[in-house]
C-alpha cells in the first residue's frame, strides 16, 4: 500500500520544484534529494510487505477493478520499483555537483521521469500505463537536450520524433484492445481476451510490444540508442540504458504474461531478438572511438542477455531467474561504468576516447570503478555479471549448444572493448592533472563497487529474490484473483 | 542437474581467480617502468611507443574487418527517415509473425 505514495511523492516533488526554486535555485537539490530519500525508505519499508501479502491492490479513488485506475504491486514490480528508487537517489546525488545551472529545470524533469517510471511500474490499467509511458518519454526527450549543444538538440528532437511515432503504435494497440474487450483494467482484460480469437489480438500485441520496444532499445528498434547515449549527460545515458530500458521490458513481460501468454510463438521471438541484440550490442561497441557510444551499445548487448533469458524460460524454467538477476545485475554495472566514464567526460567535456586518453590515469578510485564495471560487464568470475551470465550459459544449453556460444562470443567481445576502453582511459599516459572527485561521487561509486562484487560473491541471495520475483511473474491467476477481488 | 551452480563451485573459481592474480602480481612487481623506453620491440619489428595508440580504431581492425562491421555501422547511418523505416519494417515483420502462428 505504502509504495503508491511513490508516484505521488516524485510527481508533487516534480511540479514543487519549479515554484520553490523561485525563490533559491539551490533548493531545487534538497527537494529533489529528500524527496528521492523518503521515496527510498518508504521502498524498504514496502518490501517485506509484498513480499509476506503477496499482490498488494489499490483502487484509486475507491473505484474497484475494472470500473477504476487500479494499482497493483507484486515481487515482480517490487524488484524493479526498488532498482527505480535506488537509482533515482544516486542520479540526484551524483548530479548535485554536475549541474550548477539550469537544476530547477533539471531536477523538475528528473523527478518527473521517475514519476513515469514508478507509474509503469505500478499500475494495472492499460491505459494509466500509456500515460505513465508519455510522462517517461517526454521527460527524457527534455533531458536529453540537457547537454545544451547542437549534437544533444539534434539528438532529443530525433528521439522526440521517433519516441512519438512508435508511442502511437502503443496507443493504436491498446485502442483495438479496448475495442476487443470494452475494459482498460489489465486483469479484466486478461479474463474476456481468453476466450476470444480475434486477429486484432496478435496485432494489438505487436503493436504494443513495438512501442515498449522502442523504448527498451532491443534490436532491431535500438537505433537511437547510441546517439542519445553519446548526446545526453553521461548520467541520464545512465538512466536511459538502465532503469528506462528496463521499465520497458517490465511492461512488455507484465503485459504478455498476464494477456498474451496463449502467443507461445512470442517466446521464439524474444530469443531471437535477444541473440539479435547480443550481437549487434557487442559488435557496435567494438568499432566505436566514443566511450558513451561503446557504452551505449554494450547496454544494447547486456539488455539482449535478459530478452533471451526470458524468451529461454518457456523451455528452462531457471532463465527466468537468471532473466530476472541478469536486469538486476544490469542496472548496477551500467550507471557504474556510465557514472565512473562521466565523471572524467564532464572535466574534459568530451567522451572521445582519443582525446580522453590517460586522462584517469591518476585517479585509482576511478580506475578501479571502471574495472569492477568493465568486467562485470564481461561476466569476469567473483562479479555479478558472472552469476546470471553463467546461469543463462547453462540454461541456454539445454536448449541449443548454438545459444551458449553466441552469448558467450558476446561475452568475449564485450572483455575485448571494455578492456580497450579502460587501458585508453586509465593506463595510457599524459601529463593530465588528477581528477579531484567530490565525496557524494566517492559513496555513489563505492556502494555500485560494492554491490557488483557483493551480488557476484554471496549470488544466491540475488537467486532466491529472482526466483520469488519469477513465481510472481508467472503466477497469472492469482494477479487476476488479487486485483479483481 | 546442469544447472546446480552451489557455492562450493564459486569458492573454487575464485580460488583460481585469485591465485592467477597472485603469480601475475609475484611476477610483474619487481619490474618497473623507468619511463625511459621509447620503442618496443614486437616480433622482429622496432615499433615506436608512441604508433601504438588503443585509442585509435587500429586494435580491432582485422576483428572488424573480417566480420564486415562496416555493413552493420551502415545500417547506423544517423538519419531519421532511415530509422523510421527501420522501426516500422521490423514492427511489421513482427505483427506477420504473430499474426501467421495465431
Amino acid at each position: 500500500m505504502l509504495s503508491f505514495f511513490i508516484i505521488i511523492i516524485y510527481l508533487a516533488t516534480g511540479f514543487l520544484i519549479p515554484l520553490i526554486g523561485l525563490l533559491k535555485r539551490k533548493n531545487s537539490y534538497i527537494m529533489a534529494l529528500l524527496a528521492s530519500s523518503i521515496a527510498l525508505i518508504i521502498t524498504i519499508i514496502a518490501i517485506p510487505n509484498v513480499l509476506f501479502q503477496g499482490t498488494i491492490v489499490k483502487y484509486m479513488s475507491g473505484w474497484p477493478a475494472p470500473f477504476g485506475i487500479t494499482l497493483a504491486v507484486d515481487s515482480f514490480n517490487m524488484i524493479f520499483i526498488s532498482l527505480a528508487t535506488i537509482t533515482n537517489l544516486m542520479i540526484v546525488i551524483y548530479s548535485k555537483s554536475r549541474i550548477k545551472t539550469w537544476e530547477v529545470e533539471y531536477y523538475s524533469l528528473l523527478m518527473l521521469l521517475f514519476t513515469g517510471i514508478l507509474g509503469i511500474l505500478h499500475t494495472g490499467d492499460l491505459f494509466n500505463m500509456y500515460v505513465f509511458f508519455e510522462i517517461m518519454a517526454i521527460s527524457s526527450y527534455a533531458l536529453v537536450s540537457f547537454h545544451k549543444n547542437k549534437n544533444a538538440l539534434e539528438c532529443a528532437i530525433k528521439y522526440l520524433i521517433l519516441g512519438t511515432f512508435t508511442s502511437s503504435f502503443l496507443l493504436v494497440g491498446i485502442a483495438l484492445i479496448y475495442g476487443i474487450t470494452g475494459t482498460l483494467t489489465i486483469a479484466n482484460i486478461a479474463i474476456i481476451i481468453a476466450s476470444k480469437k480475434a486477429i486484432a489480438v496478435p496485432i494489438a500485441f505487436g503493436l504494443i510490444f513495438a512501442g515498449f520496444a522502442f523504448k527498451s532499445s532491443i534490436a532491431p528498434f535500438h537505433y537511437l540508442k547510441s546517439d542519445i547515449s553519446q548526446a545526453s549527460m553521461p548520467q541520464i545515458s545512465a538512466i536511459l540504458a538502465s532503469i528506462v530500458s528496463m521499465t520497458a521490458i517490465y511492461a512488455i513481460l507484465r503485459l504478455y504474461f498476464i494477456i498474451f501468454n496463449q502467443i507461445f510463438i512470442f517466446n521464439y521471438i524474444l530469443i531471437v531478438l535477444g541473440l539479435l541484440s547480443m550481437i549487434i550490442g557487442s559488435l557496435m561497441a567494438l568499432k566505436q572511438k566514443d566511450i558513451l557510444r561503446m557504452l551505449g551499445y554494450s547496454s544494447i548487448a547486456q539488455l539482449g542477455f535478459v530478452v533471451l533469458g526470458f524468451g529461454m524460460g518457456a523451455f528452462v524454467r531457471q532463465a527466468y531467474n537468471a532473466a530476472i538477476f541478469h536486469a538486476i545485475n544490469t542496472v548496477f554495472i551500467e550507471l557504474l561504468l556510465f557514472l565512473t566514464a562521466g565523471v572524467l567526460i564532464l572535466k574534459h567535456n568530451t567522451s572521445s576516447l582519443k582525446e580522453l586518453a590517460g586522462t584517469g590515469n591518476k585517479n585509482k578510485f576511478l580506475s578501479i570503478g571502471f574495472f569492477v564495471g568493465a568486467i562485470a560487464n564481461a561476466g569476469i568470475p567473483l562479479t555479478n555479471g558472472f552469476a546470471s551470465k553463467w546461469l543463462l550459459y547453462t540454461a541456454s544449453l539445454q536448449i541449443n549448444p548454438i545459444i551458449t556460444l553466441i552469448a558467450i562470443f558476446t561475452s568475449v567481445i564485450t572483455l575485448a572493448y571494455s578492456l580497450k576502453a579502460y587501458v585508453v582511459l586509465f593506463m595510457s599516459n599524459t601529463d593530465t592533472k588528477k581528477t579531484i572527485l567530490d565525496k557524494p561521487t566517492i559513496i555513489i561509486i563505492t556502494i555500485l563497487i560494492s554491490v557488483c562484487v557483493a551480488l557476484g560473491i554471496f549470488y544466491t541471495a540475488g537467486l532466491d529474490i529472482s526466483d520469488i520475483s519469477a513465481r510472481s511473474l508467472l503466477n497469472r491467476a492469482q494477479y487476476i484473483k488479487e486485483v479483481l477481488a | 542437474m546442469i544447472l546446480n551452480y552451489t557455492q562450493y563451485d564459486s569458492g573454487i573459481i575464485a580460488l583460481i581467480f585469485f591465485t592467477i592474480i597472485a603469480i601475475l602480481y609475484h611476477a610483474t612487481k619487481t619490474k618497473k617502468f623507468t619511463g625511459e623506453k621509447t620503442t618496443m620491440y614486437a616480433c622482429g619489428e622496432t615499433v615506436d611507443s608512441k604508433d601504438i595508440d588503443l585509442a585509435k580504431n587500429e586494435t580491432y581492425n582485422t576483428i572488424i574487418n573480417t566480420l564486415k562491421l562496416d555493413l552493420l555501422s551502415d545500417a547506423h547511418s544517423g538519419k531519421l527517415d532511415e530509422y523510421l523505416f527501420l522501426v516500422c519494417t521490423a514492427a511489421f515483420i513482427i505483427i506477420i509473425i504473430l499474426v501467421l502462428t495465431w
